[in-house]
């Protein structure tokens, strides 16, 4: 049983407090500081900008990987989904000659994967670990079969701008990356369908229990992260030029990990997209100021799957006190 | 007394930043002694008991056990020091059998023969140590298969067979039915006569009078009374605790019901509702009173559209309808307040604001945003006519007491603008403050009209409170009984299945 006494103690100390929602901000730019010093050309606009457009794949991705992590669930998928949505959309686009009605229909390829995942985890009482597993095998298997496992070229130039585009001196699908993030970031504030994910993810009982649609919100929430994993492969698709079947392999895990070291827990009800942001950059830092000062990429991988276990580590000791 | 005090606390005092939470407080148990310590939410029983169980350090003060001085830093030294707490939250492995709970950890002393880890040595020890405690469990049954009762059980002989003298009790029987409680205070007395000592926190004080020898009642972070149990008695015991007169306890009212607008008929349901009828009129508090697992809470869920029935059917306003959701209950003008605050009520990490506002996301939007001032508008009104004590509306809910989390939780549903509420053991682990400020409210709301339906294993507060009481009996409404003509024998006969099934009147 809390008593108020308790919740005096809870309230941890304001430096702590700070450094609770403020650390993994705090990481980044301890790191983006020690990279500037190792290299000269860190610290440039054209690399930052670099940056930015790098992790933006991962980064709207890793929007949709948050939604359903807030809703305590998981979605393996969405990876798959990158390589399919590609293709789709990609091979679309040549076939009507139209890119318009390509991404529509990589987006639709995304959505319909999504929601499929929400149907049978809400519906079907489904462990989302599972059926995200299963999609994620079955989707990248079916790009097989649609592929015959040969990249799609698109040069549609309209369909290549999504990817290649500038606007003024930002690339393109930096523009979308922080379109996608004020937006959900809104909806998570603003919105009753924000107001449920937290509130379905912190206990979804209760919030059946307060008659609430949880079912009908998980679907939505499903089917938004494979909507965006559809514009994510729109992105990739025409940033190169061309579809290939096994693009977004393993995209899944980086959005995942983006998540968790945003801060968002995988219990549920608690984080949001402003604290991915700040995962999704830490990433992208870290693989481009690795590049820059030439370290293997064998070596990259150790120190990425290092940093995840750090922050996460520093997180649980960080919070300690408050449980 | 001559003998050495298990434990002697003094002068105590422990502040969290500016608020003190402890000042001079002192307590002292002996051996073979129930102590009852007591005190409203705040009172600052818990954070004794944490400091004796190592989990806070404390500011000023001694402790002293056995009569000499100690430092306890950590629960590991308070184990050390003999002290182990039975929390209500019980931290058994239940894939494992009782023998092994209850010496897990300790396998390589107690129970091995050399380095060889000797399964049936162990089982043969846990056997001598239940005798000697008179607890009837085989050892060699996994926990998961023991009823919440028994796993208690198991918790407490863990803490025995670690050597612990001093055993504090949180709130023990919450979660226990009549036989269960029963067995419980049975081992009670037993580990009395072996010299140990026990403190005992409850809110049930019927119980406290049962079972305690001593009584040691906090408010506001000081002792207020102690004494020998036959020199309180339960009135004395509320009035320390709420420093106030007593007489308007529960509330009294001379409302007149109105016309039904809630009508079961034969719902059935497996085995666990059979063929119950329920008329519920506005203006009313009806108590429906039954054992743990009588059947209440499921019927309640079958109302609010939780939980499905097999046959039946669910009148509101005369009108015969389907509720096989929550949402359309809520639309039906149902509310519902569950028994499990922390599993089905509360979004824990929300704040009171969100919590408030959960049910009424509708009229609290507009094209699917939210209207964030009025939810602030509405919160801060219920913290207000509700005395929800916090600090802010947005400090997460799990922060607040248990009287104060209920308050937001009725505060959540009466923004739904209920016609028809449903209670399920709304005072379960609320101390008696809280308890009385809910029995108003919901007086209040039948004064106001509306139809209130309290299902409560608590035979005081069904008695104290309710206008009329059905009484059920595994999955039957068995007897209905006028509140000028029950008494809490007469509702545990019919509850326990002692008097034969009396026709309801329909």
């Amino acid at each position: 049983m809390t008593t108020s006494s308790s919740s005096a103690a809870n309230r941890a100390p304001r430096y702590l407090q700070f450094i609770q929602t403020y650390g993994m901000l705090l990481i980044l730019l301890l790191v983006v500081a020690i990279f500037s010093m190792l290299s000269p050309n860190f610290f440039t606009t054209g690399n930052l900008i670099n940056i930015f457009r790098q992790v933006s794949i991962i980064g709207i991705i890793a929007v949709g990987q948050t939604l359903v992590i807030l809703t305590a669930g998981i979605d393996l998928s969405v990876g798959s989904i990158v390589g399919l949505a590609g293709a789709v959309s990609a091979s679309v686009t040549l076939g009507t000659g139209n890119p318009l009605f390509g991404v529509l229909a990589g987006l639709l390829t995304g959505a319909a994967v999504g929601l499929f995942n929400g149907v049978m985890v809400s519906y079907f009482k489904l462990t989302p670990f599972i059926v995200t597993l299963a999609t994620m095998t079955g989707v990248a298997g079916i790009t097989l079969v649609y592929t015959n496992g040969n990249p799609i070229i698109v040069s549609e130039p309209v369909y290549k701008f999504i990817g290649q585009g500038y606007i003024g001196p930002v690339p393109f699908p930096v523009v979308l990356l922080v379109l996608v993030y004020l937006l959900f970031f809104f909806i998570l504030r603003k919105t009753v369908h924000g107001h449920y994910i937290y509130s379905i993810g912190g206990n979804e009982k209760a919030s059946i229990l307060a008659g609430i649609q949880v079912k009908k919100h998980k679907v939505i929430v499903y089917t938004v992260s494979g909507l965006l994993a559809g514009l994510a492969a729109v992105i990739l698709s025409a940033r190169l030029s061309a579809a290939t079947p096994v693009a977004g392999t393993g995209y899944e895990l980086d959005a995942i990990a983006a998540v968790i070291l945003g801060g968002t827990s995988l219990f549920g009800g608690k984080g949001g997209v402003g604290g991915t942001l700040i995962g999704v950059l830490l990433l992208g830092v870290l693989t481009t100021g690795m590049n820059l000062i030439n370290v293997s990429p064998f070596y990259q991988d150790v120190v990425k799957g290092a940093i995840v276990l750090v922050a996460v580590l520093l997180d649980r000791f960080i919070n300690a006190d408050s449980q | 007394m001559n003998e050495v005090e298990l434990l002697r606390m003094e002068n105590i005092c422990k502040s969290f930043g500016p608020n003190v939470i402890l000042k001079d407080v002192h307590f002292t148990l002996m051996p073979g002694q129930v102590h009852a310590l007591l005190g409203a939410n705040g009172a600052g029983k818990s954070t004794l008991m944490k400091i004796i169980s190592g989990v806070y350090s404390l500011d000023t003060g001694t402790i002293r056990i056995h009569g000499n001085k100690v430092t306890i830093q950590s629960p590991a030294d308070a184990k050390r020091y003999g002290v182990s707490i039975i929390h209500q939250e019980l931290s058994l492995v239940p894939e494992m059998t009782v023998a092994e709970n209850i010496y897990l950890g300790k396998e390589g002393s107690a129970v091995s023969a050399g380095a060889i880890f000797s399964k049936g040595n162990l089982e043969a020890q846990t056997k001598q140590l239940l005798e000697k405690y008179g607890i009837p469990l085989d050892a060699r049954v996994k926990v998961r298969d023991l009823s919440i009762g028994h796993q208690q059980l198991v918790e407490i002989m863990k803490a025995v067979s670690d050597e612990s003298d001093i055993l504090i009790m949180d709130e023990p029987t919450a979660t226990l039915t009549t036989g269960e409680t029963e067995q419980l205070f049975a081992v009670i007395r037993s580990l009395k006569m072996k010299g140990i000592g026990i403190v005992y926190i409850s809110h049930r004080l019927d119980e406290i009078q049962e079972i305690c020898d001593y009584v040691s009642i906090l408010k506001d972070g000081r002792n207020t009374a102690e004494g020998r149990i036959q020199d309180f008695s339960s009135e004395k015991i509320i009035e320390q605790m709420i420093g106030k007169q007593l007489d308007s306890y529960y509330p009294t009212s001379d409302r007149v019901p109105g016309e039904t607008v809630l009508a079961l008929s034969n719902v059935t349901k497996g085995r666990v509702l059979n063929q119950v009828n329920v008329q519920l009129r506005e203006g009313e508090v009806l108590g429906l009173f039954g054992l743990l697992g009588a059947g209440q809470t499921e019927l309640l869920k079958v109302v609010f559209g939780a939980e499905s029935y097999d046959e039946g059917e669910i009148l509101v306003h005369n009108q015969a309808v389907t509720l096989d959701t929550p949402a359309k209950a809520k639309a039906q003008g149902i509310a519902l307040v569950t028994e499990n605050r922390k599993e089905e009520g509360l979004i824990l990490e929300q704040g009171t604001a969100s919590n408030i506002a959960l049910a009424s996301m509708k009229s609290l939007s507009q094209w699917g945003l939210k209207k964030d001032a009025k939810i602030r508008s509405v919160a801060n009104r219920y913290v207000e006519t509700l005395n929800i004590k916090l600090s802010t509306i947005r400090e997460p809910i799990k922060n607040l007491s248990g009287g104060n989390q209920q308050k937001a939780i009725l505060g959540k549903w009466l923004y739904t603008e209920p016609k028809i509420v449903l209670l399920s053991e709304p005072t379960r682990g609320i101390d008696i403050g809280a308890r009385s400020e809910i029995y108003h409210l919901l007086s209040n709301l039948a004064d106001q009209g509306r139809a209130v339906l309290v299902a409560s294993s608590d035979a005081d507060e069904i008695l104290g409170m309710c206008d009329r009481i059905l009484v059920m009996f595994k999955g039957s409404v068995i007897a209905e009984v006028k509140r000028e003509e029950a008494n809490e024998e007469l509702l545990m006969e019919y509850a326990s299945g002692a008097r034969d099934k009396k026709e309801v009147k329909r």
